[in-house]
């Protein structure tokens, strides 16, 4: 996962393992980021804050080493301007309004134009940067989109974004995940932590899967789910011969199993998705039978997760 | 709102996502930024009014002596009479409003940043550790110092006016030196104490309890040493209030004629000095310390 804006990774974790006593909250991992959209997937408690609070320069590994954009964060305090942070707690400055918010936040990261930057930040989230209320009559969207706006004021290279999407409704969540792809098409790195699967789906491909402190998995979650090569892939078709193509299926070795369940429809498992599809269609017009529907039943990030996190 | 322009113009008004391209300050605005901002914070600006209680309370108590005495200069003639040694000796006011200030308004500032996250989103910036701190304390220290300030430079300015004060230029402007070496002296070590504490304590009534008692009972335990214990006066030095007191007093060069046990009039100046250094410097040195290592959890 190198970015395709930069040369070389912007985010770069080796062998990291971070431990608060005796509890082990971050295991030795290691990967690389470069720009785009990344979801660092994970059940609580995984260690994923840890992880986004290390990359930040806010904690220090225990063992290993963090680079952000070539540096250590927490040594190099020139880099942290270059940082945006969506933490994941709420009881910020709640007795701000949004505009004294991100102003503070502007004036931090040192924007010189701190009243266009702030108003710009703002109604980038969809927020109204002259609203007189307070953040502690805010939604709970309405803070995770100040927050945001906090983070992306000073036009971050890397941006870190802890459980953003929690409580948002479902169209502020579209927006927010349009933007965090815009933030990431226009050469930034975003990772963005979540336990929520439908919201990873949503966010992209590429996934960074941590589970009890390990990092479990990283990549695009399709070819993660390729390489799970000990668990069959399953496939629903659709067909006017479920039987005819069901033998041949068996025949042919494609198939570790199939059940018909209802009329004209089979799940097929089977050792190797990639000989499976490119078998089917020559089985299907050799069978005579018209396939309706191909539908991967377990190729989504769901399986991939169940898989790595609860072992299943 | 949208303003209706006759179709004659378009305008869009959600445009994305758009970076920000102009030039960026140096680090130390970041330094700048978060010292207004506390300040701000512990006079309780932009904030509830019971918020301001705090700043407005202990501001009352350390000016209200000095404001009286003002209003009396006005009525009595004889005002002035009453010695420019009143006005040297008006810190027993100011050590309330200093004592006030500490323990409530530093607890407040420093425990409630770790325990909101707050800590986080300031680290996340270009502040460092040792940064952050020198701001937050920064903000404290020089509250103190106009809140210890002001009223000696007002009242000596007044009994000046009226003849009672320094005579020449030149001794005025030693009287403004020696209050703003005793602002710092009566400023220095609870703002160095509060700090300490409020790094060692997590949760901020905690740490108000414990800097109150800090403050406070030192001044019981040493003076009953010295009285009842026969143990040298030197050791009121570990009061941290009469100690920054009594450096004040030097400062003035007010007559150390105070027997009583506890107060450091017997004691040598150099001590005193020596004294108000070794505090500020151990106390700053375990606020480093603790922060430099601490972990944000939030």
């Amino acid at each position: 996962m190198s970015g395709t804006g930069r040369p070389g990774p912007m985010l770069e974790v080796t062998r990291v393992s971070k431990r608060f006593g005796d509890l082990v909250a971050v295991s030795d991992v290691s990967f690389r980021l470069g720009a785009g959209v990344t979801a660092l997937l994970g059940p609580n408690g995984a260690g994923k804050s840890t992880m986004l609070r290390m990359l930040a320069g806010l904690a220090a590994p225990s063992e290993g080493t963090v680079r952000v954009l070539g540096s250590d964060p927490r040594a190099d305090v020139e880099l942290r301007r270059r940082i945006g942070l969506v933490p994941q707690q709420e009881s910020l400055f709640e007795h701000l309004r949004v505009r004294e918010f991100v102003r503070l936040a502007a004036d931090l990261t040192g924007v010189a134009d701190a009243t266009e930057a702030t108003e710009r930040a703002i109604g980038t989230v969809g927020l109204d940067p002259d609203d007189k209320r307070r953040l502690n009559t805010y939604s709970k969207g309405m803070r995770q989109r100040a927050k945001l706006a906090s983070a992306i004021v000073g036009t971050p290279d890397v941006l870190f974004l802890d459980e953003p999407l929690t409580g948002l409704d479902p169209n502020q969540r579209n927006l927010m995940i349009d933007l965090f792809h815009r933030i990431g098409a226009s050469g930034r790195c975003v990772l963005v932590s979540s336990h929520v699967l439908d919201e990873v789906q949503r966010l992209g491909t590429d996934v960074l899967v941590m589970g009890k402190g390990r990092l479990l998995a990283e990549g695009d979650f399709r070819r993660i789910r390729d390489l799970m090569d000990d668990r069959p892939s399953r496939f629903r078709i659709t067909t006017d011969e479920p039987r005819a193509l069901a033998a041949g299926l068996i025949a042919g070795g494609l198939a570790v199993g199939v059940e018909i369940h209802e009329p004209g429809a089979l799940t097929v498992a089977t050792a190797s998705a990639g000989r499976f599809a490119a078998a089917i269609a020559p089985l299907a017009r050799d069978s005579r039978a018209s396939l309706h529907e191909l539908r991967p039943l377990d190729a989504d990030l769901e399986s991939v997760f169940r898989y790595l996190v609860e072992g299943r | 709102m949208s303003t209706w322009t006759g179709g004659q113009q378009a305008q869009i008004f959600e445009g994305g996502f758009r970076p920000y391209v102009g030039p960026r300050l140096a680090p130390r605005r970041c330094f700048r930024s978060l010292y207004t901002y506390s300040l701000g914070r512990l006079l309780g600006r932009k904030r509830r009014f019971r918020s301001k209680l705090i700043g407005i309370a202990a501001f009352f108590v350390a000016w209200i002596g000095a404001v009286v005495q003002i209003f009396l200069a006005g009525l009595l003639s004889e005002f002035g009479d009453l010695g420019f040694d009143t006005v040297r000796n008006y810190y027993t006011q100011v050590g309330v409003g200093v004592v006030l200030l500490t323990v409530l308004a530093t607890p407040m500032l420093l425990n409630t940043d770790r325990r909101s996250g707050l800590l986080s989103l300031y680290l996340a910036s270009p502040l460092s550790r040792r940064s952050y701190l020198n701001a937050q304390t920064s903000a404290i220290f020089s509250l103190l110092i106009v809140m210890s300030l002001v009223p000696v430079l007002v009242l000596g300015i007044v009994y000046t006016s009226l003849g009672s004060g320094p005579g020449h230029t030149g001794d005025f402007f030693m009287f403004v030196l020696r209050t703003l070496t005793a602002a710092l002296a009566l400023a220095a070590v609870p703002t160095a104490l509060a700090v300490a504490v409020c790094s060692l304590v997590r949760r901020a009534g905690m740490a108000i309890v414990v800097v109150a008692l800090c403050l406070l009972v030192p001044a019981g335990i040493t003076s009953l040493l010295i009285a009842e214990a026969g143990v040298a006066s030197e050791i009121a030095v570990l009061d941290p209030l009469r100690l920054s007191r009594a450096l004040a007093k030097r400062a003035h060069a007010l007559p150390l004629t105070d027997d009583t046990p506890g107060t450091l009039d017997a004691v040598a100046t150099w001590l005193v000095v020596l004294a108000n250094l070794a505090w500020v410097g151990l106390l700053s040195a375990v606020a480093h310390l603790r922060y430099g290592r601490m972990e944000v959890e939030r």
